[in-house]
């Protein structure tokens, strides 16, 4: 009874820690939570944690792979996106209206057929070894 | 002398002999992703062909300020010319593509930087760094390189597995068409900071109490405090991690790569695997342990034993 009781607040802690905010990582879902936002002249950046605790700055870009341009050229209509770049074949860096829309985005495309994966354009610690 | 002098295992090298006065890695093209370069250092003279920063776009690729050091270290052990200075690389004909990154970087830039490596025509690229949480872009473009780079041969695509004892989970070494290297201390054994996993390979040393005498910035700047352009093995700041192993590994694979350019990056890693000294004192399961990888990597086996072929299968 004791370890059930303990299992369901750990359950509900780490619900209230990543909420319903989240990406996809090889089509799974990995949680989110909002570390601290950083303003500056030309960038936006918020960072967060996710589950496995490695801090992700956000901004309002993000990648994304489809199986077909055609059909991204749809999709740029419908989230008001444009391409800053094309990073390889297939391979997408597009920029969102605002930096708070780019994951809930970023999720939304991940679920199209057409589309083989997209997450924001994660800035992250590169460690040297 | 000098082992015995220093308590290192008698055993605790890469089996070089006299091979590196035969083999130079000329005519192979080894990138280096890293923190930056000191390009006038002078024992790198003739090496660096192509350059260039993510954050500026241009080729300027010296080191941030005045304490940086790492992309220098990492590419003399790869590159350190054969001459009357300093030190000798494994590879020291090699020619060097140099991708200054920054400490926190998108990964699109991290992108851009395998595409510039790519467009500059390396055959290898070493990375000693990593982030432990590879996105699904980044490891899409490394594995697309290392399946179709070098025109269908593959390019080989080197990753330190990092120094925190832990397992590579979801790090860039841990992509399993990338060579993952671990470190190994002067006991010849697994250095207590390598990290491990299903997906490490090889593991060649990093040093430990002693480090691997590199170089360093010219001058007053970088890390080292015993000689102003060369980080030596006993200076208190010596250069010690599995950022070693990785370049010695790249060093290796580059003098492979002279032998035989035709060479595919599977081929590679087999003979890597097939060669690799059995060290440590952790059972090894279908020739490899998620410790040690396939085992220590040793020159000796893969050129002069001739257990396998270099001719193109």
């Amino acid at each position: 009874m004791k370890k059930t009781v303990i299992i369901c607040i750990l359950f509900v802690s780490v619900l209230q820690v990543f909420g319903n905010t989240y990406y996809y990582k090889n089509n799974k879902k990995v949680g989110l939570s909002l570390k601290k936002v950083v303003s500056r002249a030309t960038t936006n950046i918020d960072y967060y944690v996710n589950e496995y605790g490695i801090e992700l700055g956000i901004t309002d870009k993000l990648i994304v792979k489809t199986k077909n341009k055609k059909t991204l050229i749809i999709y740029l209509d419908e989230f008001n996106l444009s391409i800053e770049k094309e990073l390889s074949k297939d391979l997408y860096l597009l920029k969102t209206m605002d930096k708070n829309l780019t994951i809930n985005i970023a999720n939304k495309l991940n679920e199209k057929n057409t589309i083989l994966y997209a997450h924001p354009d994660f800035i992250k610690k590169r460690m040297m070894r | 002398m000098f082992y015995s002098q220093n308590a290192i295992n008698e055993n605790a090298h890469i089996n070089v002999k006299n091979l590196l006065q035969t083999y130079t890695g000329e005519g192979v093209r080894v990138a280096i992703i890293d923190d930056g370069l000191d390009t006038q250092h002078e024992d790198l003279k003739g090496s660096i062909i192509h350059s260039y920063d993510v954050t500026t776009k241009t080729s300027d690729v010296s080191h941030s300020d005045s304490s940086g050091y790492h992309g220098t270290a990492v590419t003399g052990i790869i590159a350190a010319r054969k001459n009357l200075k300093g030190i000798q690389g494994i590879a020291s004909e090699v020619k060097v593509i140099f991708l200054k990154y920054k400490e926190k970087m998108s990964d699109s830039q991290t992108i851009e930087l395998f595409n510039k490596a790519e467009e500059f025509g390396a055959d290898i690229i070493n990375c000693s760094w990593g982030t432990y949480d590879v996105s699904d872009a980044v490891k899409d473009k490394i594995v697309d390189l290392s399946i179709n780079g070098r025109n269908g041969k593959g390019t080989i695509i080197v990753f330190a597995s990092g120094n925190d004892d832990i397992d590579m989970g979801n790090d860039e070494s841990a992509i399993p068409e990338v060579i993952a290297v671990g470190a190994t201390d002067k006991d010849n054994l697994r250095a207590y900071y390598s990290n491990y996993g299903k997906f490490l390979d090889i593991v060649a040393p990093g040093g430990y109490y002693l480090g691997i005498t590199t170089l360093d910035p010219i001058g007053e700047d970088g890390i080292s405090s015993k000689d102003i352009n060369y980080i030596l093995y006993d200076d208190s700041n010596y250069f010690v991690g599995t950022s070693a192993s990785a370049p010695i590994v790249s060093g290796v694979i580059a003098l492979m790569l002279q032998e035989n350019a035709a060479l595919t990056r599977v081929e590679i890693e087999n003979i890597l695997h097939k060669t690799s000294d059995k060290v440590g004192n952790v059972m090894y399961l279908d020739e490899r342990n998620d410790y040690y990888g396939y085992g220590k990597v040793n020159l000796t086996n893969i050129f002069l034993n001739k257990r396998y072929s270099f001719a193109p299968s």
